[in-house]
């Protein structure tokens, strides 16, 4: 299955690729700079959410933040 | 200016009514009556943190019209401390639209299409919502113009059947414990409230601007009475069960049985629900790619549109490994981490503005 994964992930990136690129002009010098960065971030975030399945998120991050005040907060509101 | 398009007043009220309602109508009942009991369509009144956040989107706005929040904290902030919030509003922002589309598509999967991975289902709905928003801020405006009154009265026709099997005694005791109970209930309510900040990203491009303060008042009252509602019929036929079904909306489309014709409607929640979740996720998409292009001071916002979508589809495979993981955070941190960046840090930043404003004059 990973390999699949692994494949579409080019195939889209290959696509989304060719249709923007012809899109933009040869001024969008930025907007080209941007595009790359993005595109570059998704592809080594995809890949390293298909080889580490279980690499921190964004919610342990949040998670681990507030955890003093979620421990306050439980105290105060209680399930009935 | 980076978007040339322009919405009416009405068009932002209805933008946020169908950016609020539809993942709260989904989960809700369920979330407040674990803390709130008989009294949860109560909570929805206490929308403390909608009335904060509508009254600083509004004063900033007066006080700035052609920018959005994160644009003035930019300003304020001057060059690299301002570029650093921005960045992490960014990414908050991506952050909830990740948990949207997971929200979304856990839902399908769990109720609808079993056997598709929840990959397939999140990336053609990020891909169908790219295309939209790649179209720019008046498609977004207009879908939910056109999906509006769709969404009310699929809404009506689930909850008009059942009325006859209503049971009003489930609705007392009033206040049994209290007034605690619902104010409990209504802490999670306040993760939607919150989101009312979005209003702040379309309001400069809204072309009556004067209709601007009517038009976010009443679509605020309008969530507080649809969840008010949604939350009252479930409890009134479910009574004690609301708390044991994780969509406890779903169950009364499954109730309705008109003369053993017309069942089975639940696929006409799947209908609100696909239509909801699909401007819920344009709207957040947008604004993510709104505030991205500004972050990165582009002239044109379309070719980060899709690059966007790939991140956002996999921010919405990163945030939980499972529903359960995902509705514990919701219930507790993620609404923590809402309110702070929604309603503490604006409010903060209303504070500057004025002190600063005070100064110079």
């Amino acid at each position: 299955m990973k390999w699949i994964a692994g494949f579409m992930i080019v195939v889209i990136v290959i696509l989304m690729v060719i249709i923007e690129w012809q899109k933009m002009s040869r001024q969008m010098k930025r907007e080209k700079t941007a595009f790359i960065v993005l595109v570059i971030s998704g592809v080594i975030l995809a890949y390293l959410l298909l080889l580490f399945p279980d690499v921190p998120g964004p919610t342990q991050l949040i998670d681990a933040v507030y955890r003093p005040i979620t421990n306050i907060l439980k105290s105060w509101i209680t399930e009935r | 200016m980076i978007e040339k398009g322009r919405i009416s007043a009405s068009q932002l009220g209805k933008i946020l009514y169908m950016a609020i309602i539809p993942t709260s109508l989904l989960t809700t009942p369920a979330i407040t009556f674990k803390y709130a009991k008989q009294d949860l369509w109560l909570s929805p009144i206490w929308a403390i943190s909608g009335f904060i956040t509508v009254f600083i989107v509004l004063r900033i706005y007066r006080m700035y019209p052609s920018e959005n929040i994160i644009q003035i904290m930019e300003r304020i902030g001057r060059r690299i401390p301002g570029k650093i919030i921005s960045g992490i509003y960014l990414l908050f922002i991506l952050y909830v639209n990740g948990v949207i589309v997971r929200e979304y598509s856990e839902f399908v999967v769990s109720s609808f299409l079993h056997t598709t991975p929840i990959v397939v289902i999140s990336g053609l709905m990020v891909l169908v919502c790219a295309m939209a928003v790649r179209g720019g801020l008046e498609i977004v405006g207009r879908f939910a113009e056109l999906f509006l009154p769709i969404f009310i009265t699929l809404f009506l026709f689930n909850i008009i059947p059942i009325i006859a099997d209503l049971q009003w005694s489930n609705l007392f005791p009033i206040f049994g414990e209290g007034i605690r109970p619902s104010i409990e209930g209504a802490f999670v309510l306040q993760t939607w409230f919150s989101e009312m900040i979005i209003a702040s990203f379309f309001l400069p491009f809204v072309a009556d601007h004067h209709n601007a303060k009517k038009t976010l008042s009443r679509s605020l009252l309008a969530i507080m009475v649809t969840l008010s509602v949604s939350n009252l019929a479930t409890l009134l036929l479910l009574g004690e069960l609301t708390g044991n079904y994780s969509y406890p909306f779903l169950i009364l489309a499954r109730y309705i049985n008109i003369s053993n014709f017309i069942n089975h409607l639940e696929s006409l929640y799947m209908i609100i629900w696909v239509l909801g979740a699909f401007v819920k996720i344009c709207v957040f998409y947008y604004v993510t790619v709104l505030v991205a292009a500004q972050w990165m001071k582009l002239s044109n916002y379309q070719p980060i549109v899709y690059p966007l979508g790939l991140l956002l589809l996999l921010f919405s495979q990163w945030v939980a490994p499972n529903t359960q993981v995902l509705t514990e955070a919701i219930a507790g941190p993620v609404t923590l981490a809402m309110i702070t960046m929604f309603v503490i840090i604006p409010a903060l930043l209303l504070c500057i503005v004025w002190i600063v404003n005070r100064l110079h004059n």
